[in-house]
């Protein structure tokens, strides 16, 4: 698979395959669990009530799309123009993510049709997850409006696209704001429940965790999907995308090291808020241990050894263990070091149709990128709108 | 790669800015602080009365009318194992069997209708609500099943109807409270045969509740269960025993579910308000970097091109200089030549007419 | 873990994550290393200075099967004698500190184990097996249970013809045989710098052989082992009958169920009084001739009964034989740490005080029926005069002898006897018992209950019995309806239940429960606590049955 994948003139290529026994099954559960019910689906249950469509879909889905603020404000805010090739798959992603992670919840919550209620109805707000809410639907609509250039040169919309040209960095703005806000709020989320996370991730801090580690987040996803997308879209990348990918991979590897050390260093710090240091030494400590050094520390000091040597490919490899990494680290707050103290029967694992509805969704995913990729000005610059941001 | 470190610096400061804001202690600071609505109603549970014999499970489940159980009430070896409420069984007794004592000790489980519940707080359509007779009030009509009560409650009460496809709800305990309002006693108080549960306002239970630990000081562990934990519930409990033996969980703390959060949410209008400056700010002065960057370019570019032209010129001048010089000795030898054949001429020929070289001269 | 990066990373740092792994996996290992196993006789080996920090967790090693192992080679092989007898430090009579202890365990335990492995004999730990005895597990744990002398011991001791008997010393002199109590009792004399046996003056070890060793005397537990263990060893040797010398003799729960216990004992013979009239104001009145009008009523005390009601001596006697009003005087002294008198007799929550050791009879399971209902009492509440009953006019005009207070002492134990009865036909009739009552003032989901309540009233009186305290404290019969019937006065028509307790409890009506709630509590605890089985507190139709007209799983909770 090193050489692009041709462009299907059947049908029936192993991605379409694959792919499509994926969607028909995510179909047939789709309707299992919207007749049935969310029980008929999952493994939930009263004493856990947030599986991996919250665990997975949701957390990790919205870490991983934090790509779409970080490149914008590497590039509009801190004008790194040489990131420019990096914002339109940035933004794609993001959009996709989010709208996703919206999909996500409408098979999880009991009713989605009720879920404009809380921003249109009735709003809690006393809720962090009211501000969750909120920031992702506005927070959607923004990626939404950054993307339509794309979408508008494809169409050839020159009116529109240079109205919404006007507003980008308003939009930019924006858009760092409410991700600033939610990233870290889903982390917050957890603040209520300090009886029932361990409280090696239980933290005051927990919302800075979140924020922080969403942004290395991000430069780690923008550099793996553009290895991903290097070696399946190949025909897509014009040659200037190509050159600034590599001092887009330099840059983010570069900062992220940073990041991921003080997040570190701020990890350390709520531990010894709450004097939690005993508990390092149980199992909990050394899963809790393996997640920041297996996932933070050592990644770190590889990006920083790919950046010296300028190896783009180790570069590359890291983001890939950095996104496993916060995928971790997601999946243990919402799910393994959720509940730690029940007894190992009550405990939750997901059922394979959960699992499968998940794999559906980041199928779709991709299937919707892939589209958009080959069609739109994504990954290339559309030869009528040589130089326009 | 200063440009990096830039964007570092940026980010550091974004980080310490938050973590500031985000601190946990981060409250208002007022001397404000909620004891919950006066009179409100409550209920003292004195688990040295209990006998565990599930009347109450049975009137819950009547006065709430909700599907009978498989197995009936009367049957009590379902206590073998330890329940919690579900979406059909809104409150469950317990049965502890503790070493060193005979007599098994029963507990019953319910929604203990926080004074600040953190299901209140957690719910983001304000489905629930805690009302001033002291219920915690669901409304499914709002309810979107997004189940973030259930994760929030620190007490597992909350339940879900998974297997409902069309109207799930959470379903627990009411306190019964349409029944209070019209006087009457929850299903449970009114029918234990013991006097387990005792229905009241919550301060005068826990003034009752003291009294009995007073008046019966051996029977009970000095403490009353729900006075202060989760910043207090309004139901109470009365134990003989530790409340960590009887599944009741005693690092909950006395902090509000509310006020868990509090500082998060402070930090909301802070982080829009300070970031519309900061980003705007960074970009301003990254646009202005940019412009003057663009500036020193431009007069850089102008003194190389000023200097050039000097030299040009010097060197035009030079040799327009030199040119003339060289013109001039061309000049000179051409004439000193001419003159020279002109002699030459003139020798050759003394009689002939006017010479053409003065004319070139000219 | 899939997601593992190829290529640079993979090669560097695949082994600290390795180690990771690795170090996971053990967790569960830890948690199987945790062994059980109980001994009476796993001693902990301490040595004298415990000041010096310690590397290791002290050593532990089990004594009875070292003395099985030795048991050709007898005590001597690690214990020094001294005076013919065994001194139970190992290996040394004296301490030696801590460096040289600790070498003198080493070299010694391990020698031994070293000498008998290199014999192929089964053998303890060697050099390299430190943890082993430095263990830091829950592997052993010490099932020894604490040992004392009981009144039954005691008596067989004071009767064993393996102990001679002590010559008693008067005036110097060796003039009398009595038992063998010099054997073991014995005082410090000043003046002849040694301990000696003074007939009267016996007291338990414990006065002076405390906790820790002192300057003065050896700590109880050294004494207990030293000497009562070589006392055992030399009759053995004599082929006399004799006590346990092993650990588990006295520590270990087996062997102190098999212990011999006589029930019939005589008195402990020390001179002590049969009565005694309390009362702090008496050697003053005594004096002055003219009892002071603001003292409280004497107390007549019964020594006698209550030397039978309880263990030991030092039950009440807890420092000193002396009598309590020494120590504890008016304003109490240096020495009661300023406990008065008052206190010292009526300080609940103190088992040496009267009232103390009184409160705990009430949780005896024939009392507790009533009594565990009863909320606990101030002690204002108390009757005084049920115990300050000697009339001050008794005492006049004041006697001249010393046993005069002793006398008006029996006296008033003499009538109190004889005015003890809880008979209930000497004070209600028959008749006046109704034999059975129907509760049927709420009946709702069930039918009225109907119960034996003469059978119930019979019950509470025979229970009591011959019990003299519970006689003397329930003068009356009709004192027994207050267990149910209480707060009003004792009567024969007591107020029907339902005219405190209402119908519908809310805590705004005080803490008094309602009347579903008082019924069921009252005959619900009670059988509790007096461990009637039957009927089970959930069997409801064994006492009221079910309605007709309800239907049979519904209840009736008002609509």
């Amino acid at each position: 698979m090193a050489h692009p994948t041709p462009r299907a003139k059947t049908l029936f290529t192993p991605f379409n395959v694959i792919t499509g026994i994926i969607l028909l099954a995510g179909a047939v559960l789709t309707v299992l669990r919207f007749t049935k019910g969310i029980g008929a689906v999952t493994n939930l249950d009263d004493n856990n009530p947030w599986g991996i469509w919250i665990g997975f879909d949701l957390l990790c889905g919205v870490a991983l799309a934090a790509g779409g603020y970080v490149t914008c404000a590497a590039c509009y805010i801190f004008g790194l123009k040489k990131f420019r090739c990096a914002v339109r798959p940035a933004i794609l992603t993001a959009f996709l993510g989010y709208a996703l992670v919206v999909l996500a919840l409408h098979y999880d919550v009991g009713r989605p049709w009720r879920l404009p209620y809380p921003i249109f109805f009735s709003q809690g707000t006393s809720s962090l997850l009211f501000e969750v809410a909120l920031c992702v639907f506005l927070y959607l609509s923004v990626l939404f409006l950054e993307f339509t250039p794309a979408a508008f040169e494809w169409l050839n919309w020159r009116r529109a696209r240079h109205i919404i040209g006007k507003i980008s960095l308003v939009l930019v703005i924006f858009g760092i704001i409410l991700s600033t806000l939610h990233q870290s709020s889903l982390g917050a989320l957890f603040l209520i429940v300090p009886s029932k996370l361990h409280p090696l991730w239980h933290s005051g801090y927990i919302a800075v965790y979140f924020f922080i580690s969403s942004i290395f987040a991000g430069m780690a996803m923008v550099i793996f999907e553009h290895a991903i997308v290097d070696r399946f879209l190949h025909d897509e990348i014009d040659e200037e995308h190509h050159i600034e990918s590599n001092t887009v991979a330099l840059g983010f590897a570069r900062s992220a090291a940073f990041l991921m050390m003080g997040y570190l260093m701020i990890q350390a710090i709520g531990i010894a808020i709450d004097n939690d240091w005993h508990y390092l030494a149980t199992g909990w400590g050394l899963w809790y241990l393996f997640e920041m050094i297996g996932f933070v520390a050592i990644p770190a000091l590889v990006y920083a050894v790919g950046v010296r040597e300028h190896n783009i490919r180790l570069l590359q490899w890291t983001s890939g263990w950095v996104v496993f990494g916060i995928i971790l680290n997601r999946m243990n707050i919402s799910l393994v070091a959720f509940n730690w103290q029940l007894p190992s029967d009550q405990r939750y694992f997901p059922s394979f149709p959960e699992i499968m509805t998940t794999v559906f969704i980041v199928t779709i995913g991709i299937v919707a990128f892939k589209w958009i990729a080959t069609r739109m000005p994504v990954l290339h610059v559309h030869p009528d709108f040589p130089d326009d941001h | 790669m200063g440009i990096t470190r830039r964007q570092f610096f940026g980010w550091m400061s974004a980080a310490i800015g938050s973590q500031m804001v985000f601190r946990p202690d981060a409250k208002a600071a007022s001397t404000h602080y909620f004891t919950g609505y006066a009179d409100s109603m409550g209920v003292l549970h004195d688990i040295s009365r209990c006998i565990g014999c599930r009347k109450c499970e049975a009137a819950c489940n009547q006065v709430n009318d909700l599907p009978r159980p498989e197995r009936p009430f009367d049957d009590l070896t379902i206590m073998e194992n330890h329940r919690r409420p579900h979406a059909d069984t809104y409150t469950i007794v317990n049965k502890f069997t503790l070493p060193g004592v005979d007599a098994p000790i029963y507990v019953k489980k319910q929604c203990n209708h926080c004074q600040e519940p953190a299901c209140v707080s957690a719910c983001f359509v304000k489905a629930l609500k805690k009302t001033k007779t002291g219920a915690v009030e669901y409304d499914a009509s709002l309810c979107v099943g997004c189940r973030y009560c259930m994760i929030a409650c620190p007490f597992n009460i909350p339940a879900y109807e998974y297997d409902n496809a069309f109207t799930p709800e959470v379903t627990k305990c009411t306190l019964c409270q349409p029944r209070i309002e019209n006087g009457k006693l929850p299903g449970c108080v009114e029918i234990c045969p013991k006097e387990a549960l005792t229905f009241g306002t919550r301060e005068k239970l826990i003034e009752l509740a003291r009294q009995r630990i007073r008046n019966y000081p051996d029977r009970y562990i000095h403490h009353i269960y729900g006075e202060h934990e989760m910043g207090g519930t309004s139901w109470l409990y009365l134990s003989p025993a530790p409340f960590a033996d009887l599944g009741m969980r005693e690092d909950l703390g006395v902090t509000p579910a509310p006020a868990l959060t509090s500082g998060a949410l402070a930090a909301v209008p802070v982080v829009v308000s300070l970031w519309i400056v900061f980003l705007t700010g960074i970009h301003a002065i990254s646009k202005r970097k940019e412009q003057t960057a663009e500036k020193e370019k431009q007069a850089a570019i102008d003194e190389i091109l000023m200097v050039q032209q000097e030299k040009l010129n010097k060197t035009v001048a030079q040799l327009k200089e030199k040119a003339k010089s060289e013109q001039a000795a061309a000049v000179k030898q051409e004439v000193e030549k001419a003159l020279a054949a002109a002699e030459k001429d003139a020798d050759q020929a003394d009689s002939a007419s006017d010479h053409p070289g003065n004319q070139e001269e000219k | 873990m899939t997601t593992l990066p190829s290529g640079g990373p993979r090669k560097t740092h695949v082994i600290p994550l390795f180690l990771f792994l690795l170090f996971l996996l053990t967790i569960p290992f830890w948690a199987f290393s945790l062994g059980t196993g109980s001994f009476s006789d796993l001693i902990t080996i301490r040595l004298s200075d415990d000041s010096v920090p310690q590397r290791m967790p002290a050593a532990r090693f089990l004594h009875d099967k070292h003395t099985k192992a030795l048991a050709d080679k007898g005590c001597a092989e690690c214990h020094p004698a001294e005076k013919e007898k065994f001194v139970f430090k190992f290996k040394r009579a004296k301490d030696a500190g801590y460096e040289a202890e600790k070498k003198m365990y080493h070299d010694n335990c391990i020698g031994c184990h070293q000498e008998r492995n290199d014999r192929r004999e089964t053998a303890g730990p060697l050099a390299s097996d430190c943890r082993l005895c430095h263990g830091r597990d829950s592997k052993y744990q010490s099932s020894a249970l604490p040992f004392g002398m009981d009144k039954s011991l005691h008596f067989r001791h004071e009767i064993s013809p393996s102990i001679p008997l002590t010559p008693i010393q008067a005036n110097g002199q060796e003039n009398e045989k009595d038992w063998r109590c010099g054997r073991c009792h014995h005082e410090y004399d000043p003046t002849l710098e040694k301990t000696i046996y003074v007939k009267g003056k016996e007291s338990t070890c414990r006065y002076c052989h405390l906790a820790e060793n002192i300057e003065t005397a050896r700590s109880f537990q050294a004494v207990a082992h030293e000497d009562c263990i070589n006392c055992h060893l030399s009759l053995k040797t004599k082929n006399k009958k004799t006590g346990p010398q092993e650990c588990a003799g006295c520590h270990s729960a087996e062997k102190q169920s098999q212990i011999e216990i006589i029930k019939e004992i005589p008195r402990i013979r020390r001179n002590q009084p049969d009565s005694a009239l309390l009362s702090l104001w008496l050697a003053e009145t005594v004096e002055s001739g003219n009892p002071s009008p603001r003292f409280m009523k004497a107390v007549a005390f019964d020594h006698k009964t209550h030397e039978a009601k309880t263990e030991h001596c030092y039950t009440c006697h807890h420092a000193s034989m002396e009598s309590c009003g020494k120590c504890h005087t008016r304003t109490g002294t240096e020495k009661s740490k300023y406990t008065r008198l008052e206190t010292a007799m009526h300080k609940s929550s103190s088992m040496t005080s009267c009232l103390g050791c009184h409160e705990t009879r009430m949780t005896d399971k024939n009392c507790a029926g009533c009594h565990a209902q009863m909320k606990n009492q101030s002690f204002s509440d108390n009757n005084c005069g049920k115990c300050h009953s000697v009339e001050k006019d008794t005492l006049l005009p004041v006697p001249g002898d010393s046993q005069a207070p002793k006398k008006i002492a029996d006296t008033s134990i003499t009538a109190r006897k004889a005015a003890l009865s809880i008979k209930l036909e000497n004070s209600i009739p028959e008749k006046d018992i109704p034999e059975n009552v129907t509760i049927s003032i709420m009946k709702n989901t069930y039918e009225g209950a109907t119960f034996p309540h003469r059978k119930i009233v019979n019950s509470l009186a025979e229970r009591i019995g011959e019990n003299r305290l519970a006689a003397h404290f329930h003068d009356n019969a009709k004192t027994l309806c207050a267990g149910c019937h209480h707060h009003s006065s004792v009567s024969l028509t007591p107020p029907a239940c339902a005219s405190c307790h209402g119908l519908n409890p809310m805590a705004e009506s005080g803490p008094r429960p309602g009347l579903k709630g008082a019924y069921h509590g009252q005959c619900i605890r009670c059988h509790q606590e007096m461990g009637i089985q039957k009927p089970a507190a959930t069997d409801c139709t064994a006492c009221h049955q079910l309605k007709e007209t309800t239907a049979k799983l519904s209840l009736q909770v008002s609509e």
